[in-house]
């Protein structure tokens, strides 16, 4: 079962009041909610509401849940959207300066331009760790290899191994079947790169 | 070697220079001319890496979300419907919650050793204060050598840093660029957010998730609106 099938059937699970499957769906989606929290809201406490109000809807509306209109990350960006827009013009009620239907568009532009960037998020989730941990360095840090290899006390390889398996499995979530076509390498990680080498 | 292998070691120099952005040494770029498999390794890579640049310049990537807020979903969701849940069993972790399990593991090392970690929690309280300056003065570059202000720490209880920049004398910026705020470590450097000034003070707050203890300094740079996440090289401002 893929990782999308596997989201469903949690959102099923939920709807039957199955807490265990709440937990792993908290899993998986509090630290995306809280980075796109932290992003529209600007404040820690305003993205941990943020986090808590979008999985407890989620919780309550779990039979709402329809697999054939969509992900279950796309379900969760649209109540996190919904929230995010009403707090923040609770927020602009009580701002010292005007805020216009300008002010709106420009809230309706990021979500446009943090949809993308939220699919992102959720793929890193399904990365092993130490995975994940490779690539945030990288790109959020701005990293190279060698400091990524200095600053985890690893070897370069194995730094560029994880580099290697973690955006293909990035490119296999956000992109399935680009590029495969011609592709005789097999998805499993061959002899020595594998996930098991991962520390 | 096996085919498959050897493309995988290929695979892992074309992620390492896709990952770092820069071009190919001759030995990969001859064999990329000559390797199909490779090249679209190559497209598929720099796709995944393409969406990985955009997404970490809007969002922070490395926030994670504080211990408590399980705690407090999961007493939220047992205070309302579905009813099956609401006097129901403590929320537990299914075996494949990977990560987020380990780390309750590791947490649960701390509470095995209450006095160790009292220790541990003293040191921190103390240290902090004396590693993490609350205030940093920043002084203009030669781009803006007027520019002069305050960047002032404010860590949050989770752990997360609120930083407060208060800068007199920045230029103003065109529509075609921004202002970057970059915490500054050894090892590299972190943005903390963007902004644009019309040359009047400002002071504005910025929410970060880094490290300030790997990232101690702070700096601004000018930043051309081209997409392009990297640093450019306009310091404009910086703690000594």
């Amino acid at each position: 079962m893929d990782d999308r099938a596997q989201e469903a059937e949690l959102v099923v699970a939920i709807a039957g009041g199955d807490t265990a499957a709440f937990d792993a769906l908290y899993d998986r989606m509090a630290r995306p909610l809280y980075a796109v929290g932290l992003r529209w809201l600007g404040d820690v406490g305003e993205a941990e509401e943020l986090v808590q109000e979008t999985l407890v809807r989620a919780w309550r509306q779990a039979d709402r849940f329809d697999p054939a209109r969509g992900r279950v990350a796309t379900w969760l960006f649209g109540i996190a959207r919904h929230i995010a827009t009403d707090r923040w013009r609770v927020h602009a009620r009580h701002a010292t300066v005007p805020l216009d239907a300008a002010s709106d568009r420009e809230l309706d532009g990021g979500f446009t331009e943090l949809a993308g960037a939220w699919d992102v998020a959720v793929a890193l989730e399904h990365l092993p760790p130490a995975q994940r941990e490779v690539l945030v360095m990288a790109y959020r840090h701005d990293l190279s290899q060698s400091q990524i290899s200095d600053a985890l006390g690893i070897p370069l390889g194995t730094v560029k191994s994880r580099t290697f398996h973690a955006l293909r499995a990035m490119a296999a979530v956000l992109e399935p079947g680009v590029g495969r076509a011609r592709d005789g390498v097999t998805s499993d990680p061959p002899a020595g790169l594998g996930s098991g080498r991962v520390r | 070697m096996t085919g498959a292998s050897e493309h995988a070691d290929w695979g892992a120099r074309v992620a390492a220079v896709v990952v770092e952005r820069r071009p190919p040494d001759p030995e990969l770029a001859s064999h990329l001319a000559d390797c199909a498999i490779c090249t679209d390794e190559w497209r598929r890579l720099s796709g995944a890496s393409a969406r990985m640049i955009a997404a970490a310049r809007v969002l922070p990537l490395d926030a994670v979300p504080p211990s408590h807020l399980r705690e407090r979903v999961a007493a939220a969701v047992r205070g309302s419907s579905p009813a099956a849940a609401a006097a129901g069993p403590r929320i537990r972790a299914l075996p494949w919650a990977g990560w987020f399990t380990a780390r309750r593991g590791r947490l649960a090392w701390g509470a095995t050793g209450a006095v160790l970690g009292a220790a541990l929690a003293v040191v921190v309280l103390v240290g902090v204060p004396a590693t993490r300056p609350p205030s940093l003065a920043l002084t203009g570059s030669a781009l803006a050598p007027t520019a002069n202000g305050t960047a002032q720490l404010a860590r949050r209880p989770d752990g997360t840093v609120n930083v407060t920049l208060s800068m007199t004398g920045l230029p103003a910026t065109s529509p075609a660029d921004f202002y970057e705020l970059w915490l500054v470590g050894d090892y590299g450097r972190v943005s903390a957010g963007t902004f644009r000034s019309d040359g009047s003070p400002i002071r504005l707050t910025f929410v970060s998730a880094a490290d300030t203890s790997r990232y101690p300094r702070i700096g601004i740079t000018l930043e051309p609106d081209d997409g392009n996440p990297a640093a450019s090289d306009q310091r404009v401002a910086s703690s000594t």
